[in-house]
């Protein structure tokens, strides 16, 4: 038996083992709640030197153990700072001594990681990506027959790069017919431990015609074995024991990366964070407001001569005028001259086009329309390696996108190329290209998933009868946009991606059963819904306006043009956006017979909102608030007496909101049967941060409408401050399916040390706090740390948990705003607009005004005053000296 | 891998109470209360004492679980300090004394999640603990960390509440590899002065299902001889909390003892 044939026994050992304690259906849900892996071999093969992947191990079988090892994440910081391109992680535990636990201690490091291991199924495969590798080793001789082949197709299916590691001719042969882009050429001799660089060297050279990016392993420990190998073709070089052996890491790791000869770059452009959406072969001016009211990124309009839904050029440059700046428009042209081009755009007045038909890219596309979109259209032939080479080609002629078409019929109509999914998930892990051929609102959102393609395309699925349909354009791009993390709703489990759940004593569990069910039939009744509408409209006041800040006062903060809407929440009854939950609550305890009402609150406007709606409901209110909060918000706690409510004073902790989270939870415990807990954000157990989210919506789709009326398109950008959260998810959940960045702004405080800021999403770690998973400030041993900021709505330790999944998902940006600069802000929105924003609502126009300046003149930004400052006068008033020296400063 | 049984460990001891006629007597302690030194002789004082189980809290900062004396009790030892590793420290050092029953670890989710979860739990197994009850821990909400202690042998053993349905009981007996914790009040921890009204049925009927399969302990609210009597009655196992560390903090380690005795000859059952 050789090394090799008892590391793979052993390995099949641990994968049974791991599949008991972990099944493979569990580890792929998880693995679908993750966000994309980094791109490892894109980092190797776009370098303009020889990549060096820098390797953590422990021991290994021909040199034995590597005694300088000690914190795996200290060495993989070393090897960064190094210079290293990505790094390689042996998790084998026998014969290197490493594990899993070693490989998620370095994926934190920020470079892409290699899971090496003895690979020999798909759960492993899986396994890799659950653990947070990026790209996963499988060696050809371990893996025979087709099960190289079907580790491959895995490996592109979990969305992780798969380095195939070949020894031989006959590896290197099978790796190629099976579609491998990324080789690991190893020196050694598997059988006998034997090193042989010229071996190496040959086979990288027969490798080379391939296309395949090629790395060298085993047996570089010089800058001339480095330049040897690139020489011979190899992009990136693995390097471990040479590294591992001396005295200094980090010094070796930066002489052998300034070693490292230059190699020939392609130019490839940034990846986007997520999918966009391009619906085409629009012809009227109903299509074109779907394509606007929808937020879709472009409109396609075709112009190629003789075809099915071909527009003149002037009739494209008029249609465009009706996207008013929204999605960008495209003209379609099917094998075009320059000359045909150039016509097109003078007459229409678009500079964005997309070329079919054509084998390969022409040579005038780089001159044609400097800053508008050239789009190469790719007709899928061959396999992964191929269509690589021609999106390449195609951006290094000038191409801003590539289509791969052809790649998305699913559902066996259109051209029928369902194999070109998993080419078109590979392609994007290398390069950004888009998809098309047979998208329909129906199959756009598993395309998505599969796929994960730079942007969608589609045209005869978006029609009825022969005539783009307004209504399969708008749910074309809802679907095109819905998460593949699952960020974007809440599962029959109650989680949004990996974070929510139901983490709470046993005795509520019934509760929160009767809760979900009640409403569910509740937001399905149009009773409900109907006495809902009549409550937001005489009794809060809705719809709330929309202000446009003046454009003299947005030119002092830089301002050229941008256009910045507030959403005056603070109009709303009792002053900010809680009235909005806590009406809904209230009716529905009302419904499901509840006669006690319980809420908490921190700086009182939940407790004013929940008293509020009792009174006018005639329900009994008791309030839990921290005593703390009772001292510095004594107006709000005078409002709630008048009300009716009862506040009980807790004086457990530090007296302040998660206190009295906590001890109204202990009274919903205790009082289960007859009570109702209306929970203030979108936080705590499953259903409280769906229902609070979809209560809160009403914001966001008022502003929608509103906008659109205003500026007949979507807004570019959507803020609104982040303490648990109802604010901003009210706001952004009916923008999820848009092209709009959501953009939430944090309690930067004091400063970014633990305890000086509410930052749970920007600074915190993933934990469980009142009833959910979500992201919190917090120790590392998993102690809660009191939060800091000058708002007191804003000082929650946690965050609901739908934020947390979209900022992880990548939806969701996320800022941080200091007390300073919301304070700095509220004086400057007072004395400029008259209005007087609550801290909390400050720190969300502090990031419009900081990116204000950052942003194309064009650019509409819709922010969400959630509430009045009122409350906040007196921390205004005291700190008022310091913000007033910040605006003079 | 280190691999306790604890499982077998805590199952033996409701055994044995049984074969002796008489009730499990299990007996909580906040780990670093009043501090880490006390706390230990504390444990080996309820173990001398008659205590068969011995749960060790892990104070984490937002007990909602608990009422005041374990919060507040909680509250101190973090601030000394304490968490997870001040819990294991207390565990080591009982078993270094060599006391031999089943020792538990009650800890909310969180603290346990930054132990690492279930890579966690191997800490939790290599410092001699038997178990783990999580009171925020619903059965069936994190599948694989029941699977991840059961192949550790870590005896799991979760809440159920008058109101929990028939289903979800059910679900709670499966994944009680320990015991099934009853608590037969709605509330939280804390002293009260009679047993809760229908606590006696809702054990009769709990056992019933449970019957054969895992043993049943009750608690929450437990503070005198009597109440526990009239629980080991019915109960396989009487679970005594805020009590014992009231006199703990009242008392010392001593006055703490002498409870601990009292309470578990009250755990005895009088008719055969």
């Amino acid at each position: 038996m050789t090394v090799l044939d008892e590391l793979v026994a052993a390995s099949g050992v641990r994968a049974r083992r791991d599949a008991r304690l972990v099944p493979l259906r569990e580890l792929r849900r998880e693995v679908a709640s993750m966000p994309p892996a980094r791109r490892f071999e894109a980092a190797i093969r776009y370098g303009d030197r020889l990549a060096l992947i820098a390797e953590v191990k422990r021991a290994s079988p021909s040199a034995g153990p590597f005694p300088a090892v000690g914190d795996v994440r200290t060495l993989a910081l070393a090897y960064r700072d190094g210079g290293a391109t990505a790094l390689s992680v042996l998790t084998e535990p026998t014969r290197f001594v490493g594990s899993d636990q070693d490989l998620r201690d370095v994926a934190g490091v920020g470079l892409p990681v290699l899971r090496k291991d003895f690979t020999v199924n798909g759960y492993q495969v899986w396994q890799a990506r659950a653990i947070g590798a990026d790209a996963v080793l499988l060696i050809a001789r371990a893996l025979p027959g087709d099960r190289l082949r079907e580790l491959i197709d895995v490996a592109g299916e979990a969305g992780l790069d798969a380095l195939v590691e070949v020894h031989d001719e006959e590896g290197l042969e099978r790796a190629l017919a099976f579609d491998a882009t990324l080789l690991g050429v190893n020196a050694r001799d598997l059988a006998t431990l034997e090193v042989d660089l010229e071996r190496g060297i040959r086979l990288l050279e027969q490798a080379r015609a391939s296309g395949a990016t090629l790395v060298a392993e085993s047996g570089l420990g010089t800058g001339e074995d480095l330049r040897r190998v690139a020489a011979a073709g190899a992009r990136g070089a693995l390097v471990g024991t040479v590294l591992l052996r001396s005295a200094d890491p980090p010094a070796a790791t930066r002489q052998l990366t300034e070693a490292a000869p230059p190699v020939v770059a392609r130019s490839t452009p940034a990846v986007a964070a997520r999918t966009a959406v391009k619906v085409c072969g629009l012809r009227s001016e109903a299509a074109v407001r779907a394509a606007v009211a929808s937020g879709a990124d472009m409109a396609g309009f075709v112009v190629a001569r003789g075809a099915r839904r071909a527009v003149t050029p002037q009739r494209a440059g008029e249609l465009a005028r009706g996207l008013n700046g929204g999605p960008r428009p495209v003209l379609v042209f099917r094998r075009p001259t320059r000359r045909e081009v150039e016509d097109a755009m003078g007459s229409s007045g678009i500079t964005n086009f997309q070329t079919s038909g054509l084998d390969d890219p022409p040579a005038w596309l780089a001159e044609l329309a400097a800053g508008g979109e050239r789009i190469g259209v790719l007709h899928v032939t061959g396999g992964v390696r191929e269509v690589v080479a021609a999106a390449e080609a195609w951006y290094a002629a000038g191409a801003t996108r590539v289509l791969l078409d052809g790649a998305a019929a699913i559902d066996g109509g259109g051209s029928g190329h369902a194999a070109s999914l998993p080419i078109a998930r590979r392609l994007n892990r290398l390069l950004p290209a888009g998809i098309a051929g047979g998208l329909t609102p129906v199959n756009v959102a598993a395309a998505v998933r599969i796929a994960r393609p730079a942007y969608v395309d589609a045209s005869s699925g978006l029609e009825r009868d022969g005539a783009s349909d307004p209504r399969r354009i708008r749910a074309f791009v809802r679907n095109a946009r819905r998460d593949p993390t699952g960020a974007d709703r809440v599962d029959a489990r109650g989680r949004f991606g990996r974070f929510g759940g139901r983490y709470v004593p046993e005795t509520l569990i019934p509760a929160l059963d009767e809760l979900t069910e009640a409403w569910g039939r509740a937001r399905g009744d149009s009773g409900y819904r109907a006495e809902l509408r009549v409550l937001h409209r005489d009794f809060i006041g809705r719809p709330t306006p929309l202000f446009e800040i003046p454009s003299d006062a947005l030119a002092e903060r830089g301002g050229i043009g941008q256009r910045v809407f507030l959403k005056r929440e603070d109009l709303a009854h009792t002053g900010a956006h809680k009235i909005n939950n806590a009406i809904g609550q209230a009716l529905l305890a009302k419904r499901m017979g509840k006669p006690r009402v319980i809420a908490e609150t921190g700086a009182g406007q939940h407790g004013v909102a929940a008293a509020t709606a009792c009174a006018l409901l005639g329900m009994e209110c008791i309030v839990y608030m921290g005593t703390t909060d009772i001292e510095r918000q004594a107006p709000n706690v005078q409002r709630m007496h008048l009300l009716g409510a009862e506040v009980r004073p807790v004086a457990t902790g530090n007296g302040t909101l998660r206190d009295a989270l906590n001890e109204a939870l202990r009274d919903w415990v205790a009082n289960v049967e007859t009570t109702f807990y209306i929970l203030g954000s979108a936080a705590g157990p499953h259903p409280y941060p769906e229902m609070v989210a979809e209560l809160q919506s009403v914001v966001g789709r008022e502003a929608r409408g509103q906008v659109l009326e205003r500026i007949g398109r979507l807004p570019d950008l959507v803020i609104a401050c982040v303490g648990g959260g109802s604010n901003a998810i009210g706001m952004m959940r009916p923008f999820l399916d848009s092209a709009a960045r959501l953009i939430g702004v944090e309690a930067g405080g004091r400063s970014d040390a633990l305890g000086d800021n509410a930052a749970s999403l920007g600074l915190g770690s993933p934990g469980v706090l009142h009833g959910a998973l979500t992201m919190l400030t917090q120790t590392g041993d998993g102690q809660v740390v009191e939060p800091h900021s000058v708002s007191a709505g804003l000082d929650y330790p946690g965050v609901g948990p739908q934020l947390a999944a979209l900022a992880a998902s990548g939806r969701l940006e996320v800022l941080r705003a200091t007390d300073r600069e919301a304070l700095e802000a509220t004086v400057w929105l007072s004395r400029r607009c008259g209005i007087i924003p609550a801290l909390e609502s400050a720190h969300a126009l502090v990031a419009a005004l900081r990116l204000l300046p950052s942003l194309p003149v064009s650019a509409a930004v819709l922010v969400n005053l959630s509430g009045r400052g009122d409350k906040d006068l007196e921390i205004v008033a005291r700190e008022l000296p310091a913000a007033l020296a910040a605006v003079a400063s | 891998m280190i691999r306790t049984d604890g499982v077998a460990r805590v199952r033996a001891v409701f055994a044995s109470a049984a074969d002796e006629n008489r009730a499990a007597f299990v007996a909580y302690l906040m780990a670093g209360f009043p501090t880490e030194a006390d706390a230990i002789e504390a444990g080996s004082a309820a173990l001398r004492c008659g205590a068969d189980i011995l749960e060790i809290g892990v104070p984490f900062s937002d007990p909602m679980a608990d009422g005041p004396v374990i919060a507040e009790a909680g509250r101190v030892a973090l601030a000394a300090g304490g968490g997870f590793d001040s819990a294991l420290r207390m565990v080591s050092a009982l078993r270094s004394r060599g006391h031999e029953q089943a020792i538990l670890a009650m800890t909310y989710l969180n603290p346990l999640l930054a132990l690492g979860g279930e890579v966690g739990l191997q800490h939790v197994a290599s410092a001699g603990a038997d178990g783990l009850i999580v009171p925020d821990l619903p059965a069936g909400e994190m599948p694989r960390f029941e699977r991840a202690a059961a192949a550790r042998g870590l005896a799991l053993s979760f809440l159920v509440a008058p109101n929990t349905a028939p289903a979800r009981l059910e679900t709670a007996i499966r994944a009680s590899t320990g015991f099934l914790y009853v608590v037969p009040l709605y509330g939280v921890t804390g002293m009260r002065d009679r047993v809760a009204a229908g606590a006696v049925e809702l054990l009769a009927r709990l056992r019933g299902s449970a019957a054969g399969r895992t043993p049943v302990a009750a608690g929450f609210g437990l503070s005198s001889a009597e109440q526990v009597g009239e629980l080991a009655a019915i109960a396989d196992g009487v679970i005594v909390g805020s009590a014992l560390v009231a006199a703990l903090r009242d008392g010392g380690v001593g006055a703490l003892g002498d409870l601990v005795e009292r309470l578990s000859a009250g755990a005895r059952r009088r008719a055969g």
